[in-house]
């Protein structure tokens, strides 16, 4: 048994940031530009039964989120709050794989926590295991981004990040240092091991309050330097519940609503105990979390070029990836014409298409489907697309030649993407092209 | 971070003790010549250079030559029209229609706001619906319901209709109302070109110079936004790709979509000068880089090898060239051209299209200059 203490800190800011960001969402405009104007969207497998909101819909579910964080901030609906707001902001994320975000998967996970998480002053005594888990989640959070950038690209050329800093080479004082290479590798390295040693530092009561200066710093930095959001924010947060109990009696103390404070332990009332069922399930949520990452391995070549299991896994700023796709449709005669995808997609989705193989099958299968329902005519669909990667030069990263159609986007070998080391550049393409071709029988 | 001095007593130097080193490390080497073999790139004065020598004088130019034409055209009196005054306009047509291949790929800012590119140059134009506007009595320019039938297009048509007498006859019939109409035409355009570079003088200059980031809505987003967008769909493919007939199965040639096809003899020329634009606003000047001018190519040379991966810039200057040699392969007129030898059309699309990687993914990757304004984790 441990105090409620750390999980009602949790709770509170978790509530504040997502009250924040929601609104921040709306106030920019990005549910018409995300949720309402796409003409279609990319959902995530398994949920392409979601139905598309209308903007009635729309409405309702961000008014859900909203009412959600503030009965998560009130307190005493908080379960309640937390799964209406866990529903909307997760049914709002299924809906296009375009929109990924490593942070709004964590919203998401910590939303889902405070579903069945004792928070609130009801139960001043909480078992051990329920503060132990959402620390957990942050330590694996930190540690899995820290593996991952051990990569060759990030450790030995100091990529993304030589490409993004020299953007601030005209900051004050700091500015000429970023464009040096010297500083590329100083942050790729010092990032690094920040990630790595995160969790023990945080875990570990003597370093911690040495660490956590260092935690904001690093993560201040992030949020001056890319266009990464609220998460910052939500790690500057959420990482106080590695504090001591007194230092959360201590904050909530200040204030000078009693309700808020953090409860006296006085009865064996106020004791939220968890039967094994209850035990075994968080095991089960964690272990999930432990290996689901790991799927990436099953997959020959390239993550970061073929993309299977690179979502969910904890891959944050690890690349700069860009692409451009045009798309070819040939009808049952074997003629050939290109198709404008881009009067069909929102700018962020032709970006972000351009880059992801399973997007990219996606929207094969909508131009057959449009170009079906508007001439009654059926078309294969292929698409040439160049695509570079972390100061990469761009080269071909799909087979030109196959009909895209066929292929369904499920968990086996995306064998349609070329290998990263098969490098065809535009103009050797031109060349071969004719030959690749009769080869694929197209 | 206030809560934080409350850990406990030693606070404040708990706090500030991990802090001081790191901030006074990244300060260390604060000496802006500790740069290695990486340039500072300034974007302010790249900016500045753009806007200045560039972009504004092309705008000038651009008004410089609509105005004779619409001073030409309002200066006519019909009765008195002759043949050498049609000739005249017509000079005076292919100037401005060759300046405005320098303003087009500066689709941002003032010009969005006027809708510059879609009423200057919106082809193929629709000659029934000039012929018809020609006889109403008022005509309002900048209409949704116009753009096919207004601008440089337009014009062409009404001037190359027919043989340079037959024009002048048509002219002079008051009844025909063709000259009125080149009139309204040429003034609207005029007006409007006015407008964005008024515009451009007295308030976006400075707006454009200042803002030196690279997120979505910089001037470095909406100049390359803009210079990709317009150089992928206007030159790369309204100039060239549809005539040849990439968007058509069967890839049936449409001559009747190239740039003037009335005139005829001006299509290919209007290809290079689009082409020249580019490589003016990429390389800062009409050198191909060899002054000391700020360009997108210096930019690239300042982020060094290591950011993008060997010679960007040497791939983007040899493929401009190429996409130039092989532009000049072709020949006046363009409709038949495309028909002829398709073949070879499809081969100058070809080196187009290379360019636009290279500028769209690879140098808009390198540059780091962001499209929408959503949050981004780099994935």
């Amino acid at each position: 048994m441990t105090s409620v203490a750390p999980l009602m800190t949790l709770r509170r800011m978790f509530a504040v940031l997502v009250l924040f960001s929601t609104t921040r969402f709306v106030w920019n405009g990005w549910v018409e530009t995300q949720v309402l104007e796409p003409i279609w969207t990319f959902p995530f497998d398994g949920f392409e039964w979601l139905p598309r909101p209308s903007a009635a819909g729309a409405w309702a579910l961000f008014s859900g989120m909203i009412f959600g964080g503030l009965m998560l901030l009130a307190g005493r609906t908080a379960k309640i709050g937390a799964a209406l707001f866990f529903v909307c902001f997760t049914y709002v994320e299924l809906l296009d794989k375009s929109n990924y975000l490593n942070h709004y998967y964590f919203v998401s996970l910590v939303a889902f926590m405070l579903c069945w998480l004792p928070t609130t002053s009801k139960t001043p005594q909480v078992p051990r295991l329920a503060v132990t888990s959402i620390r957990f989640l942050l330590a694996l959070v930190y540690f899995y981004a820290g593996l991952a950038k051990i990569n060759p690209d990030w450790l030995f050329k100091a990529q993304p990040l030589a490409m993004w800093l020299p953007q601030h080479s005209s900051f004050p004082v700091l500015g000429p240092l970023f464009a040096t290479r010297e500083v590329a590798f100083v942050f790729s390295w010092a990032g690094a091991a920040f990630d790595l040693f995160a969790p023990f530092a945080l875990f570990s009561d003597r370093i911690r309050p040495f660490f956590y200066p260092v935690l904001v710093t690093f993560h201040v930095l992030t949020w001056i330097l890319f266009p990464i959001g609220v998460f910052p924010w939500v790690m500057i947060a959420t990482t106080t519940v590695f504090f001591k109990d007194e230092w959360h009696a201590k904050i909530w103390g200040r204030l000078p609503w009693s309700a808020c404070h953090v409860p006296v332990v006085n009865s064996e009332n106020d004791v939220a105990t968890w039967s094994t069922c209850q035990v075994a399930f968080v095991w089960l949520f964690l272990g999930i979390q432990m290996v689901f990452p790991w799927r990436t391995l099953a997959y020959d070549g390239s993550m970061y070029w073929h993309e299977s299991g690179y979502r969910f896994g904890w891959r944050v700023m690890l690349m700069e990836k860009a692409g451009w796709a045009t798309y070819y449709i040939q009808n049952e005669r074997g003629e050939e014409r290109e198709f404008p995808v881009g009067d069909f997609l929102t700018p962020n989705q032709e970006k972000m298409m351009a880059t992801q193989p399973d997007l990219i099958l996606a929207t094969a299968r909508h131009i057959q489907e449009i170009w079906n329902d508007a001439k009654g005519e059926y078309v294969r669909v292929r698409a040439e697309v160049w695509a570079t990667l972390n100061g990469r030069r761009s080269q071909l990263m799909i087979d030109p030649f196959v009909d895209l159609t066929t292929l369904e986007n499920d968990w086996g070998q995306r064998t349609y993407v070329l290998p990263l080391d098969s490098v065809i550049r535009p103009r050797q393409y031109e060349a071969l092209k004719d030959s690749l071709r009769d080869a694929r029988g197209w | 971070m206030t809560a934080l001095t409350q850990f406990n007593d030693k606070a404040g130097l708990r706090f500030w003790g991990p802090v001081l080193p790191l901030l006074l490390l990244l300060l260390s080497g604060c000496d802006p010549d500790a740069g290695d073999d990486s340039v500072n790139f300034d974007r302010g004065a790249y900016l500045a250079h753009t806007a200045d020598n560039i972009i504004i004088p092309a705008y000038t130019d651009f008004l410089q030559k609509s105005s004779l034409l619409s001073g030409s055209l309002n200066a006519m009196t019909i009765g008195t029209i002759e043949t050498q005054d049609i000739e005249a306009v017509r000079e005076s047509l292919h100037q401005a229609y060759t300046a405005w291949q320098h303003v087009q790929l500066f689709d941002f800012g003032p010009a969005i706001s006027r809708a510059l590119l879609v009423t200057t140059n919106t082809f193929p134009t629709d000659p029934a619906k000039i012929a018809e506007e020609a006889l109403a009595t008022s005509w309002t320019g900048g209409l949704p319901g116009n753009l096919d039938s207004s601008g440089l297009p337009a014009l062409e048509w009404l001037f190359f209709e027919n043989d340079a007498a037959t024009t002048a006859a048509t002219w002079n019939d008051q009844a025909s109302g063709r000259l009125l109409h080149a009139q309204r035409l040429a003034t609207f355009m005029t007006e409007e070109a006015n407008a964005v570079l008024t515009n451009w003088i007295v308030e976006y200059r400075d707006q454009f110079v200042s803002s030196t980031g690279t997120e979505a809505g910089s001037s470095m987003g909406e100049l390359l936004n803009a210079f990709n967008r317009v150089y992928e769909g206007n030159i790369r493919k309204g100039k060239l790709g549809l005539p040849s007939g990439i968007m058509t199965f069967s890839q049936t040639p449409r001559p009747e979509l190239v740039e003037a096809p009335h005139v005829a003899v001006w299509s290919v020329g209007f290809l290079m000068e689009g082409l020249k634009a580019c490589a003016h606003v990429y390389y800062g000047d009409e050198s191909n880089g060899n002054t000391d001018d700020l360009g997108l190519d210096d930019y690239l040379k300042s982020l060094g090898d290591v950011a993008y991966g060997e010679g960007l810039h040497n791939d983007i200057a040899a493929q401009l060239n190429s996409a130039e040699t092989s532009i000049a392969t072709m020949e006046d007129p363009l409709a038949s051209f495309v028909v002829e030898q398709q073949a070879a059309s499809f081969d100058v699309y070809a080196e187009l299209q290379a360019l636009v990687v290279l500028w769209k993914v690879d140098m808009m990757s390198s540059l780091g200059v962001l499209i929408t304004y959503q949050d981004n984790d780099g994935d």
